[in-house]
């Protein structure tokens, strides 16, 4: 199940990007944030980018496409 | 003297002359003038200020510019029906491009002194000569939006490139955002970007993971915005 990455240490739940996620994929369950959609994250970038913190991110490897059939 | 048969034809399938009545239509073509110029003449020189509106009735030219370093930068082709130098329609300002036949060209051509009185004359005409200066906006406006999109997806195709793991243990990680930043543009450009790069071939992209299909084009996007 791919979710978005959460930094706990950094998110001050503010609710942002749980209004901003497209797929509603995420809550506030007992105080803390947590991806609750029975689907993957679609990786939109969305939160990552209302967020105020940088607490939620996309990240991504780039890889060439080489080196990544090889691995 | 009378247009030719060709030109004609062209002028009344243009969407200047179709947006008219035919009196209107009868008014606007007797103002016409015809010219012809060989293959690689110039109808207009940067810098030159000449009063009239033309319309390509035959031919191809171009209009280009040359940048301070000398290069020549073509902006656009001109072909049967295509209208040029209406900027001085509304001012006397100088030309700030060229407009050059590259095959042997034929227009028509209408002084601005006859089309500015025949628009305080006929408000049909002068609909359609607004119509004309708005599309000429409306194609510029495209135009930029689509150099400024592609000089992201070049400064995108640069970033990608630049973060190509090559050792999986110590993988380097990149978001949306930090890319936005990197390209100085919005991460929603960025998402575009990334979309149109996947739609044209270039990469792939699963869900945390870019892989870049090819390098040799990512490069030549970078190459041609540098
Ligand atoms: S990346 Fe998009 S789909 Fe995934 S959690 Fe964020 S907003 Fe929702
Ligand atoms: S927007 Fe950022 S800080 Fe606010 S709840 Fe979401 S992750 Fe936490």
């Amino acid at each position: 199940m791919l979710k978005p990455i959460i930094d706990y240490s950094k998110c001050i739940t503010c609710g942002a990007c749980l209004n901003a996620c497209l797929r509603g994929g995420l809550e506030i369950i007992d105080n803390k944030l947590t991806f609750v959609s029975e689907d993957d994250c679609t990786w939109c970038g969305v939160c990552e980018d209302v967020c105020p913190t940088g607490a939620i991110t996309c990240p991504y490897t780039i890889v060439a496409a080489d080196i990544a059939d090889e691995s | 003297m009378a247009l030719s048969d060709h030109s004609r034809k062209v002028m009344l399938e243009t969407q200047f002359c179709r947006e008219l009545d035919d009196h209107s239509v009868s008014l606007f073509m007797e103002e016409l003038q015809e010219t012809s110029y060989s293959r690689q003449t110039m109808i207009i020189s940067e810098g030159e200020t000449i009063q009239k509106l033309f319309f390509v009735t035959d031919g191809i030219a171009k209009i280009n510019k040359i940048s301070p370093d000398g290069k020549e930068q073509t902006i656009t082709l001109i072909r049967n029906g295509d209208y040029f130098n209406e900027t001085t329609l509304v001012d006397s300002f100088p030309s700030i491009y060229n407009v050059e036949a590259i095959v042997p060209v034929r227009v028509c051509y209408i002084p601005n002194e006859s089309l500015l009185n025949l628009m305080k004359m006929n408000s049909s005409i002068m609909k359609a000569t607004l119509r004309l200066l708005s599309n000429r906006i409306r194609y510029l406006i495209s135009l930029v939006e689509d150099l400024s999109f592609r000089s992201v997806t070049g400064r995108v195709a640069k970033i990608l490139l630049a973060y190509i793991n090559t050792d999986a243990l110590h993988a380097k990680n990149i978001t949306q955002r930090d890319m936005a930043a990197m390209a100085g543009t919005a991460r929603e450009v960025v998402s575009r970007a990334l979309k149109s790069l996947e739609d044209e071939g270039y990469i792939e992209i699963n869900h945390g993971k870019i892989k870049l299909i090819d390098i040799k084009g990512l490069q030549e996007l970078v190459d041609l915005v540098e």
